[in-house]
């Protein structure tokens, strides 16, 4: 409990996949279990409610069983593609539901209740209260990074960009992150 | 440490999700839908079905779906995509009315010690037995468990209800899977007296009183080793086909019924339409499509032949006692 496929290792993750595309339950029991916080965080904070993304995230593994087959290890990992696949549920479903809304303004909406226990000091706050004034393109970018815990690589093809371009973006994100904070932490 | 990876480090000190694991009966239903998919056990990877192929703005789901009159697709997207325990749909319905019989329970004591507490310590002793029973592969002794549970489902505790509708759909789907009739005869005998929360109701356990215009004189569900299946094309008047009772992972369950020729309101389309519907605890169906016809009282306790009238009757059948389930129960 609490590994993720970032912390397991590539033979490992290799192997299950594997055993996953020969529609093995417990391999795939495994990389549900692997990879459920990371995506129903990433999930969480871009669909309406908690029971939305526990429900986009098993869409993300319901296609992921049907289309295992179309899964290559080229370009990126498994845990990417499964990002992709549950960035297509949250977008499709935020077009045909109203109620689900891209987080894409305003500190109060980067409410999430993953990160309560986290936020225990004014940095932390800040980090926040500055992160929530990035645009939802910065913020996936770097949420991608952190909380998937995807390399550029594998960024770009979640987001359909260049690998060069992801960095790039992101360090720029980086950089409006920094100029924010300094705005927040001045007006505190 | 440059600016960018201790700023990256704050970040994931504040994004980073807390260590949490998936609710056991959305594991349970992904294995069922790794054993569904198409070409399961062959060893060789599946291609997906037709209708299972991803399509933009269209759930994904074994079967077609039909959108509900308006709009339900938003609502549902996430539990018509497998997730919930078709393959032992009406047996699994059984479990559901059974579950919703009794809409808040119960006692501090079996409600568990909330979301801290493991997996094991919250399942119900009912369900841990049925599990006991399923690992050791006795036909007799998950027949004797599963119809020990059936007899506890009202003593179970909302939260636990998703362990509890799935391993029952595992005690079905293998009780199927071995038909044996020392499993019959185990179901036909009377269980011994022994104490159950219909026998001894807790002080706490609150039974709705059924509606009179529902009741009827259909007993109780009971569980059955092999239950037929309500979507046969013999069991169905020609207009109204009951597609499936499902059991849902939140321990409500939804009823797929193909209306022929019926257009529900402005936004369907003339023709077949498929409607589902989700009943909750002592509450109005929860009608994806709208109001009336799609909207009618529907107290607790009812059988899964009721509510299949009920959908007849909804539907616009004039004798909903001809509707396509009257053998299910």
């Amino acid at each position: 409990m609490g590994s993720t496929p970032s912390e397991v290792s590539t033979a490992e993750l290799q192997g299950l996949v594997d055993r996953a595309r020969h529609r093995d339950p417990d391999a795939w029991e495994t990389l549900y279990r692997l990879s459920y916080a990371g995506l129903l965080a990433y999930a969480r904070r871009r669909l309406w409610g908690l029971t939305e993304a526990d429900d986009a995230v098993s869409e993300t593994f319901t296609r992921a069983c049907h289309r295992i087959a179309d899964f290559e290890w080229k370009g990126g990992g498994f845990n990417a593609w499964l990002f992709g696949i549950l960035r297509n549920v949250m977008l499709e479903a935020q077009r045909t539901d109203r109620r689900a809304s891209l987080v894409d303004s305003g500190p109060g909406q980067v409410e999430d209740v993953c990160l309560d226990g986290l936020l225990r000091d004014e940095e932390a706050l800040a980090v926040r209260a500055a992160f929530a004034t990035l645009s939802p393109e910065d913020q996936e970018l770097l949420e991608l990074r952190v909380v998937g815990g995807l390399c550029a690589e594998e960024v770009g093809l979640v987001v359909g960009k260049r690998a060069g371009a992801v960095r790039m973006a992101q360090s720029r994100a980086l950089a409006r992150l920094r100029s924010a904070l300094e705005t927040v932490s001045a007006d505190d | 440490m440059t600016d960018d990876e201790r700023l990256l480090a704050l970040l994931n000190d504040v994004l980073s999700p807390e260590p949490v694991q998936p609710p056991p009966g959305r594991v349970t239903a992904l294995r069922r839908v790794v054993e569904r998919v198409e070409g399961a056990g062959d060893g060789q990877p599946a291609r997906p079905p037709v209708s299972a192929r991803p399509v933009s703005g269209r759930p994904v789901s074994g079967r077609p779906v039909t959108a509900g009159p308006r709009g339900d697709r938003g609502r549902s997207w996430g539990r018509r995509a497998g997730w919930v325990a078709a393959g032992a749909s009406v047996a699994a319905a059984a479990l559901a009315i059974a579950l919703i019989a009794v809409p808040s329970l119960v006692s501090s004591g079996r409600s568990g010690s909330g979301d801290t507490a493991s997996p094991q310590a919250r399942m119900p002793q009912a369900v841990q037995l049925l599990r006991v029973a399923l690992v050791s592969k006795d036909v007799v002794a998950v027949a004797r468990a599963d119809a020990n549970l059936l007899r506890e489902a009202k003593s179970i505790a909302p939260p636990q209800r998703d362990d509890a509708v799935a391993a029952h759909v595992e005690a079905i789907q293998f009780l199927r899977d071995h038909p044996s009739a020392d499993a019959a005869a185990e179901l036909a005998t009377p269980p011994p007296a022994a104490p159950t929360s219909e026998a001894s109701p807790s002080p706490t356990t609150v039974v709705p009183a059924p509606d009179p215009g529902l009741t009827g004189d259909t007993p109780p569900p009971t569980v059955a080793p092999s239950p037929p299946e309500p979507t046969t094309v013999a069991d169905v008047p020609p207009d109204v086909t009951i597609d499936a009772v499902v059991a849902s992972l939140d321990g409500t369950f939804q009823v797929d019924f193909t209306v022929a020729g019926f257009t529900p309101d402005a936004s369907g389309a003339p023709g077949t339409h498929s409607v589902r519907f989700s009943f909750d605890d002592g509450q109005a169906p929860t009608t994806w499509g709208g109001p009336s016809p799609w909207s009618f009282p529907v107290s607790a306790g009812l059988t899964y032949r009721q509510v299949c009238a009920h959908v007849v009757d909804a539907a616009g059948v004039e004798d909903p006692s001809t509707g396509g389930c009257h053998d299910i129960v």
